[in-house]
């Protein structure tokens, strides 16, 4: 056993028996082809290549800076790209504000921040979207979003408001809100950076939940107990570009590169 | 209850608590040390000193002035045959406040009685037959009450929102009158737009997916201009209504009770057409015979033009705050130069334009009335500072919140109407009434363009020799009246603030 492997063990260690969901033998459900991004004279992605094939989880890390949430916040087009093309579920994002719709309503997005609607319930928060963007009568959205409440372990707070809740349930009701819209992939943007430790197990676990039932996931994290219980892949993010990517045998038992190894033995010191 | 203060247990305490008697407070605090009794005695000699003159003046005051000219303070010139109108709004009003604190808030509150205490002290306060009209007031107000208890809360809360929103028509309607079309043939006209907005809504209540109804409303369009006056006018109203009607019809067609709505709407075709062809033109003849704006005056002049400014300088407001955040230049560049325009200029002077300017604007066969003018400059200025308070509302939004909205697949205008202004409205309620009360005070300024609102009222009984002296009074009084105005906006407004939890979550 490996240095790291040995520290890797003090950390989260998620009692799972990991198994693949993913469907190699589908088209890739995303496909980023030679993604650029700047901001200003800031290149902040330089041709960046992914594809993401069905029930994959793929865990991004990367120091930050790196162009990592960049990349995801492309996905979704809350960041427009300036070069090259990203295909999702067979719609290429452009202009097209209804292309950029419909991916939307397919891909869940959960941030750092929460961002819950803080004048709405919970229950409010979850069913907003299903109400009026899927256009769902309410008992149904309602009905559904008592079911995912129940799902993450909160269905007692459904009728409180977001700013009376801890952190941790706010980002499982964070998980409800986008699983409500049921897309077909789920966007993670550093879910837990913002949380108490002993938080973060409780949103780790809903997300291996997840993970096992076959979710597409995409998730930016420095939690690597939760990258080797889970991912199928790992991407190394440095400067914009992708470093390295494998599995996480691959990245956490023989890092090929070296500003892989000094970030992982950073991290996970 | 203090515990042993050498007790280290983990167990919770309760807070240290303090209490007084009174004696105990008055000592305390005014009597000792020797300096706080010092200050007590001179303020009580500055207190006496003042309250002497203010008292001695109050009891020897010819109050008899207010009461005198009551009717003219409160409603100007206004006809005295048609002030039933007037009284008939405020119990329309007391009826829809009982109405919807019975379905809204259900129970008894602090504030339900003194809303209650205000009929109860003007038929105190009032002799002859105002108090019996202000008994009245009561008494449906609690009729109110208690059928909004009884009706079942979700219903009950529709039906309320109804009468808010058509009080306000209802409202104006019995304070205007109506005056009869100078064309003979408005009742036909009339009703063929009826059936226009009724078909439409029809169709797109039980066909929202045919689309080729808006063939039918070029038609009426088309049939309007081969016409000629009076159908042209007429049918292009009619047209543009009925696309309208159609196309809100056709986008909220899922929803449960659209289509009950739209058969309700055409059973009450037939008794509109009746009320159209037989009833309206007594009516206007008699009871609603048309009282023009030059007789309104009084308190009521300053209530309709406070209530016109603040009803639609606050959409205008939402409107100019969001043109001004566009990404789109022009719309930006327009929201700007207006905004910073009417701020840059004095009311008085938007006052006068307002006077002498539509007249020029508009084309010289539509002629507004001056109390339309000073409202539509009350708008104007009012419009352009609700823009900016709106602004900073939504710039306190933080990022995220778009953000998650746009993630979940929501278009900018769910975002902006779900998510965005509930906030940034909720967050600006403080500085908004403080602007509604602002405008209500500055109601009173267009004396200065020769209306009699209340001051203007006050004025021209002043100079009546009968009553030259009693500057004191009826000031006074004016000032009360604000008063209890703006303080009732005010409390409404904080208790407004506590339900909707402002800075709690």
């Amino acid at each position: 056993m490996s240095e790291s492997q040995a520290t890797l063990n003090k950390q989260y260690q998620p009692s799972v028996h990991k198994q693949s969901h993913a469907r190699y033998d589908q088209e890739p459900i995303i496909i980023a082809e030679d993604v650029h991004k700047w901001y200003g004279h800031f290149h902040a992605l330089k041709g960046i290549n992914m594809k993401v094939w069905p029930g994959e989880v793929i865990v991004i890390f990367g120091p930050s800076g790196s162009g990592k949430s960049t990349f995801i916040r492309c996905i979704n087009r809350l960041e427009e790209h300036q070069k090259g093309r990203i295909v999702v579920d067979g719609i290429e994002l452009t202009h097209d504000v209804r292309n950029i719709e419909a991916i939307r309503r397919e891909v869940g997005m959960v941030f750092q921040q929460f961002n819950l609607f803080p004048h709405l319930t919970v229950l409010e928060n979850i069913t907003l979207a299903p109400i009026h963007v899927r256009k769902w009568p309410k008992e149904k959205a309602e009905k559904i979003a008592m079911e995912l409440l129940a799902r993450v372990g909160i269905p007692d707070q459904a009728h409180k408001y977001p700013g009376q809740l801890s952190g941790g349930q706010q980002q499982r009701v964070a998980i409800a809100r986008a699983l409500a819209m049921q897309p077909k992939i789920m966007l993670f943007d550093e879910p837990t950076s913002a949380l108490d430790p002993e938080m973060i197990k409780e949103v780790l676990d809903v997300m291996i939940e997840l993970a096992q039932s076959g979710m597409t996931m995409l998730v930016v994290t420095h939690e690597m107990g939760f990258a080797r219980a889970v991912a199928d892949r790992m991407f190394f993010f440095d400067k914009g570009q992708v470093v390295e990517s494998g599995t996480p045998e691959e990245i956490f038992t023989n890092p090929k590169e070296e500003r892989t190894k000094q970030f992982l033995a950073q991290i996970l010191h | 209850m203090s515990q042993p203060a050498s007790q280290t247990s983990t167990e919770a305490l309760p807070p240290p608590t303090e209490r007084y008697t009174l004696w105990g407070w008055v000592y305390k605090t005014l009597l000792t040390p020797w300096y706080n009794l010092l200050l007590t005695v001179v303020s009580l000699w500055i207190l006496v000193a003042l309250l002497k003159g203010t008292i001695g003046w109050a009891l020897r005051a010819r109050w008899e002035v207010i009461p005198a000219n009551i009717r003219i303070l409160m409603v100007g010139s206004y006809p005295a045959e048609y002030v039933w109108r007037v009284w008939a709004s405020i119990w329309l009003v007391a009826w829809v406040v009982g109405f919807s604190w019975g379905v809204w808030v259900r129970r008894r509150e602090r504030v339900a009685w003194v809303l209650l205490a205000v009929p109860v002290v003007l038929a105190v306060v009032n002799r002859g037959p105002a108090r019996w009209y202000w008994l009245a007031a009561l008494a449906l107000a609690l009729v109110g009450w208690a059928v909004g208890r009884w009706a079942r809360p979700r219903k009950g809360g529709v039906w309320a929102t109804v009468q808010w929103v058509l009080y306000f028509p209802v409202f104006v309607l019995l304070v205007r009158g109506w005056g009869l079309p100078e064309e003979p043939a408005w009742k036909f006209t009339v009703a063929v737009q009826l059936a226009v907005v009724v078909a439409s809504l029809v169709a797109g209540a039980w066909a929202p997916r045919v689309p080729w109804v808006a063939v039918g409303h070029l038609a009426v369009l088309a049939a309007g201009l081969v016409l000629g006056p009076p159908w042209r006018g007429a049918l292009l109203i009619a047209a543009v209504v009925g696309f309208m009607v159609w196309q809100a019809a056709r986008r909220y067609a899922h929803l449960a009770g659209i289509k009950r709505l739209a058969l309700q709407v055409t059973l009450a075709y037939l008794p509109l057409l009746i009320f159209v062809f037989f009833a309206y033109e007594p009516l206007s003849r008699t009871w609603l015979a048309k009282v023009n704006s030059n007789h309104w005056g009084g308190l009521l002049l300053n209530i309709l033009i406070a209530v016109f400014g603040i009803m639609f300088s606050f959409p205008l407001g939402v409107a100019f705050a969001l043109g001004r955040r566009s990404s789109l230049p022009v719309v930006r560049l327009f929201s700007i130069l207006y905004i910073e325009f009417v701020r840059g200029v004095p009311f008085i002077t938007i006052l006068f334009m307002a006077q002498v300017m539509f007249p020029i604007l508009l084309p010289p066969e539509m002629s507004i009335d001056r109390v339309v003018r000073a409202i539509m400059g009350v708008i104007m200025f009012a419009a352009a500072y609700m823009a900016e308070n709106v602004r900073g509302g939504l710039q306190a939004i933080p990022k995220g919140q778009y953000e998650a909205a746009h993630a979940l697949g929501l278009s900018a205008t769910q975002t902006m109407l779900l998510i965005i202004l509930p906030q940034a409205l909720r967050n600006v309620i403080p500085v908004l009434v403080g602007q509604f009360i602002g405008l209500l005070k500055d109601t009173t300024l267009v004396t200065i363009v020769g209306l009699l609102d209340i001051l203007g009222v006050a004025q021209s009984v002043l100079s009546n020799p009968t009553w030259i002296g009693t500057q004191r009074e009826v000031y006074l009084f004016v000032a009360l009246l604000f008063w209890v105005l703006s303080y009732g906006m005010s409390y409404a407004s904080r208790r407004l603030e506590q339900a909707l939890g402002v800075g709690q979550r």
